[in-house]
């Protein structure tokens, strides 16, 4: 490819399984990810990481979800993962935490 | 409530829209040239003392049945064309001295890597007699990649000239003048077509890849064929316009071939030995050597690539080009100049991260001489020059990149100095730090000149060509890897080795 700041890049596939316990206000889940690259080619051996490069990773982790029953509407999220097999990516280990509110715009319904 | 258990399996297929990138010069019409140049067969010569130094056989007459089958094999692969082969025939009839040019870039990208390091934190070389084993030969840094496209430009040059010299001797008429019912599907000019300008720059091209990229003689050889295959099928010459071409650009390529052997390339690298008294030699004038930044320490890159025989210097000029010591490293000069590399580093803006991106020219690219290469065919691409003054254009670019490789690497280890980084830590830079010495800027000095000559070659473009120089040099002040200085004197002495391939220019017969 000659003078471009165009890059082909390959398709990928992306998957997860989850399985987990869920009651009313909690939710709990394991988390099994994996990600391929049809196509892209590998990094060579002291070379330089390129977009199209291809990157393929299995990630392994846990989340969960709970809704506070103190305030309504309000939950709780959060969750890690790391990788367990990869090729051109680097072996992470990610975390995430969230606060959900509900901003309820449907017409107020009659009290029982 | 009754806890539930979930199980999902979720699959998502991003399915692609259209998205494939397409080549910018993929779609470029056939070279159809202002001026056949006739005259060329007298340019002045590079390296060949003759044009005639390698006899080409007087060619049977078009009424000859040597002749009549070669016609028929035109006829034969036009009647049945598949749309793979018009493809071929399109893309090679855009000019084969850019196609080459682009494919040689492609290769300088893919061979420029530098070897990864041993357990024991020595470094292996890269061996030509064993290209496929690890480190792959060459490591096309900036100085081979230099080197590699000044002798590929050269020896196209002196080919196309000997065969210039030998369509104007023998004048035979293209395939499609001689019989109406030939397509003349890359085009139609007034050029002889024997011997075949298109194999000349294919023979002479894949017989010296074979000493520059030994790991790539079967894909050169591929090319080869599907060049000249083209030529056949499009009707632009026959069989034995095609054979006598592809002998002509070997036997030139030999020439230049004996010379490269001989050059002093192949001991650019230096010994252990070398590598320590350019140490002593700067510490007996009380400076700080230059110190590889890389861990393990890297052996300094090719520090005799100073002494490679030059295409426009010989070796007097590139001591005379040399300019004057930077400011000792010890001094309040050096001192301010480094404060300076410190300061710019500080809090780059994203025009300036861009610029050090755009030039950066490092791993896994065609180098500087390359995108210096990339910019020159781009504007060539508009002025339809014939085949031979597109060669003459890129070897007087490619030898003045070659000699500014000389004289930049001669300098560069005859001061040893110092990157800013390894005088101030503090300085983190923007693109990877080069192994080799600060003092001048290669950057600068390919740049300057590439855009030397090309101001000359088009000198409409002059302005632009130097604000792209000026912006490279720039680059690497961004990028923190050297000082004001190292770019501004590299500035002079670049246009000084530019100005030599202007003055072969004005003397070669094609102005």
């Amino acid at each position: 490819m000659h003078l471009t700041n165009k890059v082909d890049m390959p398709d990928m596939i992306s998957f997860n399984f989850r399985t987990g316990y869920r009651s009313n206000r909690l939710v709990l889940e394991a988390v099994l990810s994996n990600m391929i690259t049809l196509g892209g080619l590998d990094i060579r051996k002291n070379d330089m990481p390129f977009p199209s490069n291809k990157m393929n990773a299995t990630m392994m982790g846990g989340h969960f979800r709970y809704d506070l029953p103190v305030i309504k509407r309000l939950s709780l999220t959060g969750g890690a993962a790391f990788t367990i097999a990869g090729r051109n990516v680097g072996q992470a280990t990610s975390f995430d935490a969230g606060v959900y509110y509900i901003l309820d715009f449907s017409p107020k319904k009659k009290q029982k | 409530m009754k806890p539930l258990i979930y199980a999902a399996l979720l699959l998502a297929v991003f399915s692609a829209c259209n998205k494939s990138v397409s080549d910018r010069t993929a779609d470029l019409p056939p070279l159809q040239p202002a001026n056949q140049d006739l005259t060329a067969g007298s340019w002045k010569l590079i390296l060949l003392s003759r044009p005639d130094t390698f006899p080409v056989a007087t060619p049977a007459a078009t009424t000859s049945p040597l002749y009549i089958a070669d016609l028929n094999e035109i006829k034969g692969y036009q009647a049945r064309l598949t749309g793979d082969q018009r493809d071929k025939i399109k893309y090679w009839s855009a000019g084969g001295v850019l196609r080459w040019n682009e494919i040689m870039r492609d290769l300088m990208a893919k061979y420029n890597l530098a070897p990864y390091q041993n357990p024991d934190g020595s470094y292996p070389a890269p061996n030509a007699a064993n290209p496929f084993a690890y480190p792959q030969f060459p490591f096309s840094n900036p100085p081979y990649a230099a080197r590699a496209y000044a002798y590929v430009s050269a020896a196209q040059y002196d080919a196309l000239v000997a065969c210039w010299r030998y369509k104007t001797q023998y004048n035979r008429p293209a395939p499609y003048k001689v019989d109406s019912s030939i397509q003349a599907l890359a085009g139609k000019s007034t050029l002889p077509s024997y011997p075949s300008e298109g194999a000349v720059l294919a023979g002479v091209t894949a017989e010296l890849m074979q000493l520059l990229f030994p790991g790539e003689v079967a894909s050169i050889q591929q090319k080869l064929e599907e060049q000249e295959l083209a030529l056949i099928m499009s009707g632009t010459a026959t069989r034995s316009d095609v054979t006598a071409g592809e002998a002509l650009g070997r036997q030139v390529a030999e020439a230049f071939l004996a010379r490269g052997r001989a050059d002093n390339a192949g001991k650019a690298g230096g010994t252990p030995a070398d590598w320590a008294n350019l140490v002593t030699v700067a510490q007996s004038k009380n400076q700080i050597p230059w110190l590889s930044l890389e861990g393990p320490a890297r052996p300094p890159q090719l520090p005799l690539f100073g002494k490679v025989k030059g295409f426009l210097c010989d070796s007097a000029t590139i001591v005379a080009l040399r300019p004057g010591p930077p400011p000792s490293t010890s001094s309040a000069d050096m001192k301010e100049e480094t404060l300076a590399a410190y300061n710019t580093i500080k809090n780059p803006t994203r025009e300036q991260m861009r610029i050090v991106q755009f030039w950066a020219d490092g791993v896994g690219t065609y180098t500087p001489p390359g995108h210096w290469n990339a910019i020159a065919a781009e504007d060539f691409i508009t002025k339809n020059f014939s085949e031979v003054r597109w060669a003459r254009n890129l070897a007087l670019l490619n030898m003045a990149e070659m000699d500014a490789a000389i004289s930049c690497w001669d300098i560069k280890y005859y001061y040893f100095n110092p990157r800013p980084t390894q005088l101030d830590p503090r300085i983190k830079t923007l693109t990877g730090i080069p192994n080799f010495p600060s003092y001048v800027s290669g950057h600068s000095m390919f740049s300057w000149a590439a855009a030397t000559i090309l101001g000359h070659i088009i000198p409409g473009r002059a302005n632009a060509y130097g604000a792209m120089a000026q912006e490279a040099a720039n680059s690497r002040i961004y990028a923190g890897i050297h000082y004001e200085i190292d770019c501004n004197v590299g500035m002079t002495v670049g246009k000084n080795v530019g100005n030599y391939a202007v003055q072969r220019a004005t003397k070669d017969g094609a102005e």
